[in-house]
């Protein structure tokens, strides 16, 4: 059996959290506070050098008896493969192409956005940000540290935060122009893309609401009813313990350094 | 190329001229709008992205499996590749922008580098373009860089002393993917990447240089950048 630590179910945990119940596999849950560094800190995450080196600062971790596999968008493609009926991956290879278009998309210009604005507007003034800078030293990445300093410190850029907000605004435009003559974003039925698509979306409708205006998204507004209603989100979303998932934000992947 | 070269799948070869800028040219723009290398067209189908392309092309075509057969193999080939893509290789190239990119391009005429520059599709390559022409780069993005491009080879070095190859016992993607950024190392990165200071890095790619596939990819380079790996051959 998989044991998940995760955080609240929202971005990159609710990601991995979908595709467990979409794929049925068993799984034990670890809820923790990942909005504390001293957590990254801790068992199991500083056994994992995968975890600390990996681009995406932040991510849940899946562990599976010796194996400790980080990356949510990675995470996803290994519970597929290694499940009875695996459905969330296309059979063929072009649409497997398609959901690494869209992960590297995902990685790069909306998971970064959302987790940067997600920091400012939210976690900057929900937390006691000077308890945590201790823990911050403590981390073993420059990386992190440097993430999780800019939260304490609440450096983030005005230019910086209207380009996150660009690129919330291209993201969703990109999926209404995808879903024109399809259903999903990946192949003839839900894929990986659908659900690392959503999860992003889905938190950055609560940072940047303008992004989304229904009257000009027809074919995103048909897709995301559809993805709402998922018992795999339900059953995800149930995993919270503040109750306010949507309100959960953590440091997570850099934005580009250059271009 | 490589690893369509790898599964033994002929293909139609049309050079683009990064430095003159014919990845952004009308004709080239028609088929990918934008305007970034590789492409690749198979039937009616338009690929881009090299990682991407290059699962494509396991995925698709017969020959050598270059993806492993066990999920976890498969999930540490994925993460290698992404580390290479996302954090090594913009550092690594950051460098090589300042130093070669920049200095061959800056010479032409400042108007016509302007409106070349104002042809690129994406902002995002604009703003990579004109820090590499006019090298903005502060001395602090630079030391940044050079310290991810030393902790990248670190890493290489700590996973190759553990396992044949990235992803394990097989040669993957993986390798593929690094190879391109790593045959780079030792040359920029002289006094970090060598025989006595990563041995097994230096052994991984003079493995993947001596393959027949890399040997003929090779061989289709047209400037000087391929004859600077001849180091590889030499023990």
């Amino acid at each position: 059996m998989y044991h998940l630590y995760h955080g609240e179910p929202n971005t990159l945990s609710l990601k991995v959290l979908m595709v467990l119940h979409e794929t049925e596999s068993a799984f034990e849950s670890h809820w923790l506070d990942f909005s504390n560094p001293e957590t990254w800190c801790a068992e199991p995450f500083s056994r994992s050098k995968h975890w600390n080196l990996g681009v995406e600062i932040g991510s849940p971790l899946l562990v599976d008896g010796a194996l400790m596999v980080s990356d949510s968008t990675f995470i996803g493609y290994y519970i597929d493969e290694r499940s009875q009926s695996p459905r969330l991956l296309p059979q063929d290879a072009y649409g497997r192409w398609q959901v690494s278009q869209w992960a590297r998309f995902s990685a790069e210009v909306l998971t970064t956005a959302v987790h940067t604005l997600g920091c400012a507007k939210v976690a900057a003034s929900t937390r006691q940000l000077e308890t945590l800078r201790d823990a911050c030293l403590a981390l073993p990445q420059q990386e992190q540290r440097q993430q999780w300093r800019a939260l304490i410190e609440n450096e983030y850029p005005e230019d910086l935060l209207k380009d996150c907000e660009r690129r919330i605004c291209l993201a969703v435009e990109r999926v209404d122009t995808a879903l024109t003559n399809a259903t999903w974003l990946a192949g003839a039925t839900l894929s990986l893309a659908d659900i690392d698509m959503f999860t992003g979306l889905r938190a950055a409708r609560y940072l940047s609401g303008s992004a989304f205006d229904e009257s000009r998204t027809p074919h995103l507004n048909d897709w995301w009813q559809r993805m709402q209603a998922r018992p795999s989100l339900s059953a995800a979303l149930a995993y919270s313990k503040t109750k306010k998932p949507e309100l959960a934000f953590a440091p997570g992947p850099e934005n580009s350094r250059w271009g | 190329m490589l690893a369509l070269a790898e599964k033994g799948v002929g293909f139609d070869s049309h050079y683009l001229d990064l430095l003159n800028f014919d990845q952004h040219a009308p004709e080239y723009l028609a088929i990918n709008r934008n305007g970034t290398i590789p492409a690749m067209v198979h039937g009616e189908r338009v690929l881009v992205e090299s990682t991407a392309i290059m699962e494509y092309v396991d995925a698709e075509f017969q020959g050598p499996e270059l993806t492993p057969a066990e999920p976890g193999e498969r999930w540490k080939m994925r993460w290698w590749m992404k580390y290479i893509d996302q954090y090594f290789a913009p550092s690594v190239s950051m460098i090589g922008w300042s130093v070669f990119v920049g200095p061959s391009v800056r010479a032409r005429d400042p108007e016509d580098l302007n409106a070349a520059i104002e042809r690129i599709p994406l902002p995002e390559r604009r703003i990579a373009w004109r820090k590499a022409i006019y090298n903005t780069f502060s001395e602090q993005e630079l030391a940044e860089s050079r310290r991810r491009s030393i902790a990248g080879t670190l890493a290489l070095e700590r996973a190759l002393s553990q396992s044949l190859w990235l992803a394990g016992a097989e040669y993957s993607l993986a390798d593929i993917n690094g190879f391109n950024l790593g045959y780079a190392l030792p040359l920029s990165l002289p006094d970090i990447a060598n025989d006595d200071n990563t041995p097994h890095l230096m052994q991984w790619l003079r493995r993947i240089y001596a393959r027949p596939a890399t040997q003929a990819t090779w061989a289709m380079g047209r400037t000087s950048i391929a004859n600077r790996i001849d180091y590889l051959s030499k023990e």
